[in-house]
This record gives C-alpha cells, sequence and structure tokens, in this order.
C-alpha cells in the first residue's frame, strides 16, 4: 500500500505562484490586452526569474484559458472570441446558479448580514467584486463548502471578469445590478429558487451582452 | 510588421504531449498507477520513452482534473481516493446535467435520442451483468451526448473535465446511487426527451442527483464554525 503523505503548506510563496498571480493580475486587470504577445525574455527582466517558472506559470494560465501557447511559435493572451465567451458566461451561471439555490437554505445569520452590508457598499456590490471572493459569491461559495466547484470558479471566473473589465460599455453592469439586489433580497428571505434564478439573470441577461457587444466591434473591424 | 504566423502547431510535439498523457490517464483510471503512487520524473521518462517536458505538461493537465497531485519540490503522486472529492465532482456534474436537460431536450434531434436509448440500454445490461466500469461509462456517455447535442462546447468541456473523477471512482459509487435504480431513472429521463418536455426531463435529472447533494451536508461538509474563516478559494 502507497504511504500516505501529510500535507503541509510551505510558508514560502513558492516563486512560480507569484509569477502566476503577477500575470494573472496583469491580464484580468487589463495591463496585458486580449490577443497581445508575450515573451519569455520580457517576462522574466520584468518579474525577476528564470525561464522555468515563467513557463509553468504560463503553462497554468494556459490551462485556464487565459493564455494560449503554440510550441516554438509564439505565446500570447487570448483573444477575446465572443462565441466562446458567451458559452463560458452561461456555463460559469450555471454553476453560481445551482451553488446559490442549494446555498440559501444554509446561509447563517452572520452570512445574511454579510450579503446586505454587500448589497449596502456600492464597491463591493458591483459586479465584478460580487464575483470575487470578497463579494456575494464568496459568501456562497464558503458556506456550501464544496472545493471542487469552488476550484471550477476559481479558474473560470478569471477569464469572465477580465472580459468584463475590457467590455466596451457598461451595459453589463448596468443590467446586473437589479439582479443582484434581487438575488440578495430573496437568499435573505431563504427563497433558494427565486434566488438562484437572479443569479441566472447575472449572467444570462447581464453579462452576456459582453459577448454580444464584442461580436458587433469584430463585425465592424472586418 | 511581424510576419504572419499560421495557426499550427508542430503535430509531433503536440501528439506526444497528448500521447503521453492519455497513457497517464487510462494508467490511473484502470489502476496501474495505484492511487497514491509518486510519480517521478525519471521513472516515467523511463516508462514512456519520452523526454521530461511533455511528462511535465501532461502532468499539469492531470492535476488540472484532479487525477494527479503537485507539491513543488516535494512530490508528484496520483492523487488518492478521496470520497468527499468524488461526491463534490458528482454534485457538480449533477449541475451542469440539469441544465443541460432543460435547455436542450425541447430541441434535441433524433439521432440524439437514438444515442441516449442506447447508452441507456447499455446502463441496463451493465447493471443486471453488475459490470459496474461499464455502467460508468454509458452513464456518463448517456449525459455527455445529451450535453454535445447542445451549442455549449465550455459546458461540455467542464463536464469531461469532471467525468475522470466519476469513472476512476466507480467502484464505490453504490453509496450515492443504486445500481438497478440508475438504468431505471435513466428511463424516466429518457421518456421525457423523448416528449421533449425539457422541465421534466430537467426535474427528473435533479432528483437523480439529490442524493449527492444529501450526503455531501450529511457526511463531508464541516461545521459551520469550522468554516468560518476558511479561504473562499
Amino acid at each position: 500500500m502507497p504511504v500516505p503523505v501529510t500535507e503541509a503548506s510551505s510558508p514560502r510563496r513558492l516563486i512560480r505562484d507569484e509569477v502566476f498571480l503577477r500575470l494573472l493580475d496583469a491580464i484580468v486587470d487589463g495591463d496585458l490586452l486580449p490577443g497581445e504577445q508575450l515573451y519569455d525574455a520580457e517576462i522574466e527582466r520584468w518579474v525577476g526569474v528564470s525561464r522555468t517558472p515563467v513557463r509553468e506559470a504560463l503553462n497554468q494560465l494556459a490551462a485556464m484559458g487565459l493564455v494560449e501557447i503554440l510550441p516554438q511559435r509564439r505565446t500570447r493572451v487570448t483573444p477575446i472570441e465572443p462565441p466562446r465567451l458567451r458559452e463560458l458566461i452561461v456555463t460559469v451561471g450555471v454553476l453560481v446558479s445551482g451553488i446559490v439555490r442549494d446555498t440559501t437554505p444554509l446561509l447563517t445569520e452572520a452570512d445574511r448580514d454579510a450579503l446586505r452590508a454587500i448589497l449596502e457598499d456600492a464597491d463591493r456590490s458591483s459586479i465584478g467584486t460580487g464575483l470575487s471572493s470578497d463579494g456575494f459569491l464568496g459568501v456562497f461559495i464558503r458556506r456550501l463548502d464544496n472545493a471542487t466547484i469552488a476550484r471550477l470558479l476559481k479558474r473560470h471566473l478569471p477569464e469572465v471578469l477580465r472580459a468584463l473589465n475590457a467590455a466596451p460599455s457598461q451595459t453589463a453592469h448596468e443590467k446586473a445590478r437589479p439582479a443582484f439586489k434581487a438575488l440578495v433580497d430573496a437568499a435573505v428571505a431563504g427563497k433558494a429558487d427565486k434566488a438562484a434564478r437572479a443569479a441566472t439573470d447575472i449572467f444570462d441577461k447581464a453579462l452576456v451582452t459582453i459577448a454580444d457587444e464584442f461580436a458587433a466591434s469584430h463585425k465592424e473591424l472586418r | 510588421m511581424p510576419l504572419p504566423v499560421s495557426d499550427t502547431a508542430p503535430v509531433e510535439r503536440r501528439l506526444l504531449r497528448d500521447v503521453v498523457y492519455s497513457r497517464l490517464y487510462d494508467g490511473i483510471l484502470d489502476g496501474t498507477l495505484e492511487p497514491g503512487e509518486t510519480l517521478l520524473d525519471e521513472k516515467l521518462t523511463a516508462w514512456l520513452g519520452v523526454s521530461r517536458t511533455p511528462i511535465r505538461e501532461a502532468l499539469m493537465k492531470l492535476a488540472d482534473i484532479g487525477l494527479v497531485e503537485m507539491a513543488p519540490n516535494r512530490y508528484t503522486r496520483v492523487a488518492p481516493i478521496d470520497l468527499k472529492a468524488i461526491d463534490e465532482a458528482i454534485y457538480t456534474t449533477g449541475l451542469l446535467h440539469e441544465h443541460a436537460a432543460r435547455t436542450i431536450v425541447p430541441g434535441v434531434d433524433n439521432a440524439t435520442v437514438t444515442r441516449l436509448d442506447k447508452a441507456q440500454k447499455d446502463v441496463k445490461k451493465a447493471a443486471k451483468a453488475r459490470d459496474i466500469p461499464g455502467l460508468g461509462h454509458a452513464f456518463n456517455d448517456f449525459f455527455l451526448e445529451l450535453q454535445r447535442a447542445g451549442d455549449n462546447s465550455v459546458l461540455v468541456t467542464v463536464s469531461e473535465g469532471l467525468s475522470p473523477q466519476l469513472l476512476r471512482y466507480i467502484s464505490v459509487w453504490q453509496t450515492p446511487f443504486g445500481v438497478e435504480d440508475l438504468a431505471a431513472a435513466l428511463a424516466g429521463i429518457l421518456a421525457a426527451v423523448k416528449d421533449r418536455d425539457g422541465a421534466k426531463a430537467g426535474d427528473l435529472v435533479r432528483e437523480l442527483y439529490a442524493g449527492t447533494l444529501t450526503q455531501f451536508l450529511e457526511d463531508y461538509r464541516r461545521r459551520d464554525s469550522e468554516i468560518a474563516g476558511s479561504p473562499v478559494f
């Protein structure tokens, strides 16, 4: 029988993780633009590390769909492709809506307070923060305690967020606001199905407009 | 202006990584590589006869779908069997399948119905023969066929990424589902598919997977006091 290995977390943040987080933030925030070419040597200089951790971080980003690696040719930030973006938004919406539905009955009084506080705070109730660990989604994910679904969202949300940050207009933000309020109101009142429908609206009605906008602007360019 | 680069990767290199990936994938699913077994680069290069790079790339992909665990500078190993992770993966799969049922069933074409029919019959046969791995594959195929009939390839990819968790641990699968009940449940879903009744199909899928959530809440989920303060991701 294989010997079990005990889990011990290293306090030292690994160089690879450091590079990964720097690049991730730069892509999500738009410092590195969709389609932008990435050169190993430039990243090595920028972060001040050697090639191996850079390649590993890039591989990790490629697995998340944020970077495209064509071996021995080029590496670039994945361009925004409207059809894929739409599919991704719908898929993440399915997961989030399910989490909201099944977690609403589990919410504690402290969670309900936290959700109300997020709704009242203009910064934290923006849809970008709403979908991060500091926002409403974080409250639900933590309470459900399903590590597998949390990992899936951690992996796919950045691609949604970078599209939101790069979106041509504020339409998605505006459309998300009422849905977001409806979600919190329903969840606080213990109405699971209603909260889940509002969560779906955030994705299928508000966020998909980003894909539509990119599709329209791509058409103009042609 | 930079020269245009064609979008095809060098074939040999891509193939190599994929070949290594599927060898390791199969080895883990069929038990050649045991749960918890340490994977040493030099042993893998000797076994598969390829260099370190495609092996590392394949291992990262496998880590991504939870079949391999990598702790840099400490170990790379076959992920140990983790009942909580299986339950979580099945629950998550259920959400995706329920969505597929609700959205795809109303407009599903006859060719897909035929494939679902076949998958359901395979599940029934496998259940009768107590062929648990066969049952797992057929069950998985039933829902993947339904998802492939839709137009969301990301959803299909995410579902496929969760499949190995289901298939690998198939032997411990009786807990959430009774084997006989499974064929019957799929027969009910299939009937709703034939009626193009997406709402009914969705409700039945939800019912089929409800047990995994119940079990998660009873057996695996931490207490609220333990959850407090833990990181979200």
